[in-house]
């Protein structure tokens, strides 16, 4: 019998030293990917900066008014979604898919219509398996964004929202705090809101041909770069809760790994001890 | 010749920055030519060759849409896309301007027109831009 189950404890350790080698893997492949997303996310921010300031001087510098500023009482909101192409990242997905199920569910609550723009494998699936009205897919794209995908993205919102499709726009993605803790975060992205009105520069500016049409001519890169951060902002979210759930993963299959071979080693002296036990008894029973 | 300090920001990187003696691009009003010490202005970039004059001598680059903006000396035009002449994937864009002329003539729905016509200009500049190197 001991040998039998000593035969079992060495199965059970080669299967979890094995997994512990991907879990291991994985986690040293989500800290690279992590450390040059971080690097992505840092170099776009002075291109926001850049266009949200001149957005806060133009309607500092004029009482403009334009159709992005507006709010309207359609009630209609598309959610854009950011979630992950892939799972074993711990909570990541869930949290930020239970977001977006939920502000769903309240603006359908309060009458309202909701249309669902997924961005990331995971979120396509989600609300592919439930009743929501999924109008637009992207996924697999976090990885490799480029500028390009992100101007088609902004393109098609700033299409849709001056023809009316829906008046409020807003966006379901993970921030990254630090390496530890990631949160889910919702922002409002159209109509524009919470522009800095207090003025920055003191020069009177040009504006050609007019405040307005800047102003709105800028909407598609301000929605594009706010959505391209916030892809990056959620890339590197995932990296980081993947590398943390797949280093306790590491961390209990050392464990067990310890455990399983206390067990074998008993098992082994409890044979040794037995065989010796067998001896010394065959021994003393001939003399 | 005064110079005047120019900052051309991407998403994905700073792509120039230095001092300048002028710099021509287009905006929706038709070309406009920036040299030093000119006012306060900002404007909405369209596809276009982007001339950056260092040294007497000019420098082309293909830039997709954006916004220039004059200030105190300072020229900053952020935008999503911009390549040197001699950095335009020819192939990528000769195969953009042929699906957007798809589409084109598809003529599915006025958006999707619309995008494609956006993407045409886009690849047609390029092109351009490329072969006058």
């Amino acid at each position: 019998m001991a040998t039998a189950n000593m035969k079992d404890v060495k199965r059970r350790i080669k299967s979890v030293e094995s997994t512990m080698q991907i879990t291991k893997a994985m986690q040293l492949v989500a800290s690279s990917k992590l450390r040059r997303a971080k690097d992505r996310a840092v170099a776009a921010q002075p291109f926001f900066q850049t266009l949200y300031n001149t957005m806060c001087d133009i309607s500092a510098d004029y009482s403009f008014t334009s159709v992005f500023t507006k709010k309207k009482f359609l009630n209609s909101t598309l959610l854009v979604v950011i979630a992950g192409d892939r799972g074993l990242a711990g909570g990541f997905n869930h949290n930020v898919l239970k977001m977006a199920q939920e502000e769903a569910d309240r603006i359908l609550e309060t009458g309202g219509t909701c249309h669902i723009m997924a961005i990331g494998r995971k979120a396509v699936e989600f609300f592919e398996k439930r009743n929501y009205d999924l109008t637009d897919r992207y996924p697999g794209i976090a990885e490799t964004i480029t500028t390009d995908d992100m101007m088609d993205i902004a393109e098609i919102i700033v299409e849709r929202f001056r023809s009316r499709d829906f008046d409020k726009v807003e966006l379901i993605y993970t921030t990254f705090v630090s390496a530890m803790t990631q949160e889910p975060m919702k922002l409002q992205i159209l109509p524009v809101e919470n522009l800095d009105k207090a003025k920055k520069t003191q020069a009177v500016t040009i504006y050609d041909p007019s405040p307005e049409e800047v102003f709105d001519g800028m909407i598609p890169e301000y929605i594009g770069g706010m959505l391209y951060s916030a892809i990056l902002d959620s890339y590197a979210s995932e990296q980081a809760s993947r590398r943390t759930a797949m280093e306790s993963a590491t961390d209990n299959a050392g464990e067990m790994i310890d455990k399983l071979s206390l067990l074998y080693n008993r098992a082994r002296q409890a044979q040794i001890t037995q065989e010796i036990t067998e001896i010394s008894s065959a021994s003393i029973g001939r003399d | 010749m005064n110079s005047f300090n120019l900052k051309i920001m991407t998403p994905e990187k700073v792509f120039f920055e230095g001092e300048t003696e002028q710099v021509i691009v287009k905006t929706t009003t038709g070309d406009i030519g920036i040299c030093a010490n000119h006012v306060p202005y900002v404007a909405n970039i369209v596809p276009s060759p982007l001339k950056v004059k260092k040294d007497g001598e000019f420098r082309v680059a293909a830039i997709t849409t954006g916004l220039v903006s004059v200030n105190a000396n300072e020229v900053t035009i952020v935008t999503p896309a911009v390549e040197w002449d001699d950095e335009i994937d020819v192939v990528r864009a000769q195969k953009a301007k042929e699906l957007a002329e798809l589409k084109i003539k598809q003529h599915e729905s006025d958006k999707e027109f619309k995008r494609a016509e956006q993407k045409l200009m886009r690849a047609m500049n390029r092109l351009v831009v490329a072969k006058r190197r």
